[in-house]
């Protein structure tokens, strides 16, 4: 075994407190501050992409058109609801994740380039406000895919904000990868090779190669849809020798990739969860690091399996061959994750409950993914519930259950207290639960017969729609827990400390919340990441908690931040 | 299983080989078990491709099954397994990783995915070999069409029985005698039909699926795109007939099972099933409304009785009186207007549109100087000049007397005069009662029939002739 590192200092610092609420509302270029605005930012977009889908589902507890004013204001909440969850929360979130914990994750003082990462963020207010403005001018109505002529010629102004919104954001997103790839290559201290790098840091690396690749041709895409809908050009207008599909292939050329970068970070989050909370070393870390660039590599192969119903017939095979190949690095996760806890010492934290619960969801899209992939089952199912299913499956099970995984497990170093662990129980139970009972019957619905996007259905899916509204309302409601968690854990929740999880990785080895220049000196990190189960990993260990001290919450008065000198070792 | 690990007991992360049977029975149930899903998750299995389908579906199932209650399994065990007990601080076994296992499960799910590949493509082969004799009729292929219009379908049947030549017409050496089209929003077919449908739309994508059948294809701006399937008997049989005024009854279960013989031994011959057409791409606000019915009859002679010929009839000798003419042309569903408007005499019941009850008592009012029958003609082939309080402009199709529009562009409906001026007639006839006013639309009407037939006609014609000059004649 290795010598044991330990990061500089003799004794306990001071509690420090986060930057004051004016801080957040102004402009800086310290990550931490950007990713807690990012942060918020898409927790607020969450919300409200939540209750347009509880609008949706209150429309659907029965076959007819009664809750909204017209099949129009129908499309709109489904077209305004897809494209906020995608564009403006989970991207977004990854994106908090990824300003905040990186740099903390690789020992930096902040991201390579700090004006960069600020000016990419306050893209996405205005980008939000514009894409919710299309209410007030009318129609968004052609859904988050925007396919012509139905998003060109036949909807109203909305639908260029739309536009607009989606191209200020690709913006965002590119500068934002640029500087992850930037940093997570450059920044580096110098005892961490590539190969010692933490496995979140992998994931943000290997989606910013996606993001840097495809969402330029999102960004033309755009341009060609704008230009005709304000320049009179006709790039997708059939009858003045136009082509609908060139829309559908350069789209979709961007946004299944982007399914992988909504996913991919989600599974770096987990690989940290898993490990940290099951106490064992990661199972098969190159693998896993690997097959993140296996999967950005192949994604770009793929696009056009969204196309089976409309592609030429000879080019559909290819496209279900290569989708089905990307099963097999999606594999190799799922299964290096359970041998991650196989053999360990699983905590039941709200974390690694929201993780197990990622890998038990997560696998379900993933098996109904190949099954999508098969081109003739795939006539059956394209733009039906099931599809609908398949990908809240992947989005919800997937990246949303990660991102709440990553909030449990991370929230303590961003405010320096600890989110209450019942609420967190109480969440988890009734996320998990109602996701499943909301999207699970889907996959029968849509193979039934009922299509996706549509207001009124045939009156014999009455009863399936209802328990999935009713399960739609559970899973809302289990929103309100979490938020409800982190406003109030936030005054009156347990203090963390520097190191509540006793995690390997760098950003624990700063105090909670970590100082504008994150380390007091420079950090030294541990050889192995996930190195747990070894007397040298309890020693570096100890010594962070002998440096930063370990919250004293014995007393009554548990709001009162208090620090004692760790007496080493101190296991908690 | 070779893990090296340091620091913990083999036993505790090495199962035996009677769990690891254990294991293998319990992943095995659990993919028979999803695969029976295939009983209520699949729709009535109503054609040759959708049997091929159901069977990989069911492969893909079983096989789906047994990776989640594998990962499941693996999952629920290691969290009793290796829980931590209360106050055990203690981390778990020291090891990162085993190339054996890793090299397994890399390769056993490439070669499942490779054979799931090579299964598919069997199917889709299968499925979409073309077949000989598409469309046959009396022995001969006629043209089918479907044609998505926002929010509607419609389907046209061009047909090999010739049109009586008009009088002094001839024909040319080699020049082939016009035959009877018709169109209907209903399509039909029977069993052991080859069907290939040519589609096209005059607006933006739809897309043609039929659940029974597992098909569906996308109709695309500025291209043909063609759909095939080859309608089977299902298990449950035909259950309906036309009675002897051609409305449409439901038979028993078990009548609906009979076999061909048995039935007509019974009397219940001509039976057919009906399946949805449904339209799959966002096609604007009436996309869920925009569905048609697929019939399938019992076999050629049921659909010559129940539909073709009917049709073919009506084509050459339509009735005189144009209420009359409105009622057959309204309800052969050629035109699309059952899926936006509510009309109760016709059983529509839309809500995209305005309702048409008792459309006859307030056409006169709508706009201020134009006529119930100017308001009419107009709403039809301009829909947009008044769009109805509440509604939205924009939605409902443009109809043209011939295919080409005022731009040049070929992006509306054919609708014959003569159907314009029996479809006024008609909705003229329409109140709130449900008994035809006196003086319905300034056409004089005793005991609820029109007293003079030419007359009224002249006088409709009167205003549809002014789109003459916008639409050009047929």
């Amino acid at each position: 075994m290795a010598t044991i590192s330990v990061p500089i200092g003799q004794t306990a610092v001071p509690n420090r407190k986060m930057p004051s609420l004016a801080t957040y509302l102004s402009w800086s270029i310290d990550h931490k501050i950007i990713g807690v605005q990012y942060g918020v930012t898409a927790l607020l977009f969450f919300l409200i992409g939540g209750a347009l889908a509880l609008a949706i589902r209150w429309e659907l507890l029965t076959p007819t058109l009664d809750v909204m004013a017209d099949g129009t204001s129908y499309n709109q909440l489904f077209s305004i609801h897809g494209s906020v969850m995608l564009f403006l929360w989970v991207i977004p979130m990854f994106g908090a994740f990824g300003n905040y914990i990186l740099p903390l994750q690789l020992g930096a003082k902040d991201m390579a380039f700090p004006w960069l990462n600020a000016f990419a963020f306050w893209l996405i207010p205005p980008a939000g406000i514009m894409m919710l403005m299309g209410y007030f001018v009318g129609q968004t109505e052609a859904g988050w895919t925007s396919y012509p002529p139905l998003s060109t010629l036949f909807s109203g102004d909305g639908q260029t904000l739309w536009a607009m919104s989606v191209h200020l954001l690709g913006a965002s997103s590119i500068l934002g990868a640029i500087n992850f790839i930037v940093t997570i290559l450059n920044m580096r201290p110098e005892s961490m090779s590539i190969w010692q790098m933490p496995l979140f840091s992998w994931a943000i690396l290997a989606t910013s190669f996606i993001v840097v690749m495809a969402t330029p041709f999102l960004a033309g895409a755009l341009t060609l849809l704008l230009l005709d809908r304000v320049g009179g050009t006709a790039f997708f207008d059939a009858t003045r020798g136009g082509d609908v599909l060139l829309w559908q292939n350069v789209f979709w050329f961007y946004s299944h990739p982007a399914v992988y970068i909504m996913v991919l970070p989600g599974m770096g989050i987990l690989s940290e969860v898993l490990s940290v909370h099951s106490r064992k070393p990661i199972f098969g870390y190159r693998m896993i690091a690997l097959s993140s660039m296996a999967i950005a590599g192949i994604g770009f192969t793929v696009w056009a399996h969204h196309m089976f119903t409309s592609l030429q017939p000879e080019l559909r095979i290819p496209f279900m061959i290569t989708t089905m190949i990307i099963a097999v690095p999606t594999g190799i996760k799922i299964f290096s994750w359970i041998g991650t806890i196989w053999g360990g010492k699983i905590r039941f934290t709200s974390a690694m409950l929201f993780a197990l619960g990622f890998l038990s969801m997560f696998v379900i899209g993933g098996i109904s993914g190949v099954m999508l992939a098969a081109v003739p089952f795939n006539y059956q199912a394209h733009d039906t519930y099931f599809v609908v299913s398949h990908f809240h499956f992947v989005l919800f099970g997937g990246s949303v259950f990660a991102i709440y995984a990553g909030l449990y497990h991370w929230y303590p170093k961003v405010t320096g207290r600890m989110l209450d662990e019942r609420l967190g129980r109480l969440h988890f139970v009734l996320t998990y639960f109602g996701f499943f009972f909301t999207f699970f019957p889907m996959h029968i619905v849509g193979i039934l017969g009922m299509p996706r996007r549509v207001a009124v259905y045939a009156p014999e899916f009455t009863d399936l729609n209802r328990l999935i509204s009713f399960a739609s309302f559970v899973l809302g409601f289990s929103t309100l827990v979490v938020i409800y968690n982190m406003v109030v854990s936030f005054y009156r929740g347990r203090v963390a400390g520097a190191n509540p999880w006793r995690a390997l990785t760098l950003e624990w080895a700063t105090t909670s919340p970590p100082p504008a220049w994150n380390f007091d000196d420079d950090p030294v990190p541990f050889e192995d990441p996930y190195g747990y189960g070894t007397e040298a990993a309890a020693a570096y260990l100890d010594a962070i908690d002998a440096t930063f001290g370990v919250p004293d919450n014995t007393g009554s008065a548990a709001s009162t931040p208090r620090l004692r000198p760790a007496t080493a070792p101190a296991g908690d | 299983m070779d893990i090296p690990q340091p620091n913990t007991h083999r036993s505790n992360v090495v199962p035996s080989i009677l769990t690891l049977a254990i294991f293998l029975v319990i992943i095995a149930l659990g993919g028979v078990a999803l695969s029976q899903l295939s009983w209520v998750f699949l729709p009535a299995q109503a054609s040759l491709q959708a049997r091929n389908t159901d069977g990989l579906v069911q492969l893909l199932l079983l096989i789906g099954g047994i990776v989640f209650t594998l990962v499941h399994v693996l999952l629920i065990y290691s969290i009793f397994k290796f829980r931590a007990k209360a106050n055990d601080t203690s981390d778990g076994a020291h090891f990162h990783g085993n190339t054996t296992l890793e090299v397994v499960w890399t390769i056993i799910p490439a070669v499942v995915v490779a054979v799931l590949a090579v299964l598919s493509y069997d199917v889709w082969v299968r499925n979409s070999q073309p077949q000989e004799q598409v469309n046959f009729v009396n022995g001969e292929s006629i043209t089918m069409r479907a044609i998505g219009a926002r929010y509607a379908w419609t389907f046209e049947y061009d047909t090999n029985v010739p049109l009586p030549l008009e009088e002094g017409q001839t024909l040319a050496e080699g020049e082939k005698a016009p035959t009877v089209s018709f169109v209907s929003s209903q399509l039909h077919t029977y069993v052991g039909q080859h069907v290939k449908l040519e589609m096209s739309t005059r607006d933006v994508i739809h897309s043609f699926w039929v659940p029974a059948m597992r098909v569906k294809q996308d109709l695309l701006p500025g291209r043909v795109s063609e759909v095939r399937f080859d309608p089977i008997a299902t298990a449950g049989g035909f259950p309906y007939r036309l009675d002897e005024n051609g409305v449409r009854v439901a038979l028993t279960p078990e009548q609906a099972q009979l076999s061909t013989e048995e039935a007509k031994a019974q009397g219940l011959d001509n039976r057919f099933a009906v399946y949805r057409v449904v339209c799959t791409e966002l096609c604007g606000s009436g996309h869920g409304e925009m569905y048609a019915e697929l019939f399938v009859h019992e076999n050629e002679e049921a659909y010559l009785a129940n539909f073709f010929d009917r049709q073919v009839f009506a084509v050459l000798n339509p009735p005189d009186d144009p209420v009359q003419q409105g009622r057959l042309v309204l309800q052969s569903g050629a035109y699309p207007c059952a899926n936006c408007h509510i009309l109760s005499s016709q059983g529509w019941v839309g809500v995209t549109g305005p309702s048409l009850n008792g459309i006859g008592q307030r056409a006169a009012r709508r706009v201020g100087g134009q006529s119930a029958i100017e308001y009419l003609a107009t709403s039809i082939m301009l829909p947009n000049e008044y769009v109805v309080p509440g509604y939205a402009a924009g939605q409902m199709p443009h109809f043209g007397f011939s295919d080409t529009s005022p731009t040049g562009a070929a992006s509306y409906n054919r609708m014959p005069e003569s159907d314009l001026i029996a479809i006024i007639a008609y909705l003229c006839t329409q109140t709130e009662s449900g008994d035809p006013a006196e003086n319905a639309c300034g056409l004089e009407f005793a005991d609820g029939t029109l007293v003079d037939i030419d007359a009224a006609k002249a006088q409709i014609e009167a205003v549809t002739s002014t789109y003459r000059a916008l639409f050009g004649t047929e």
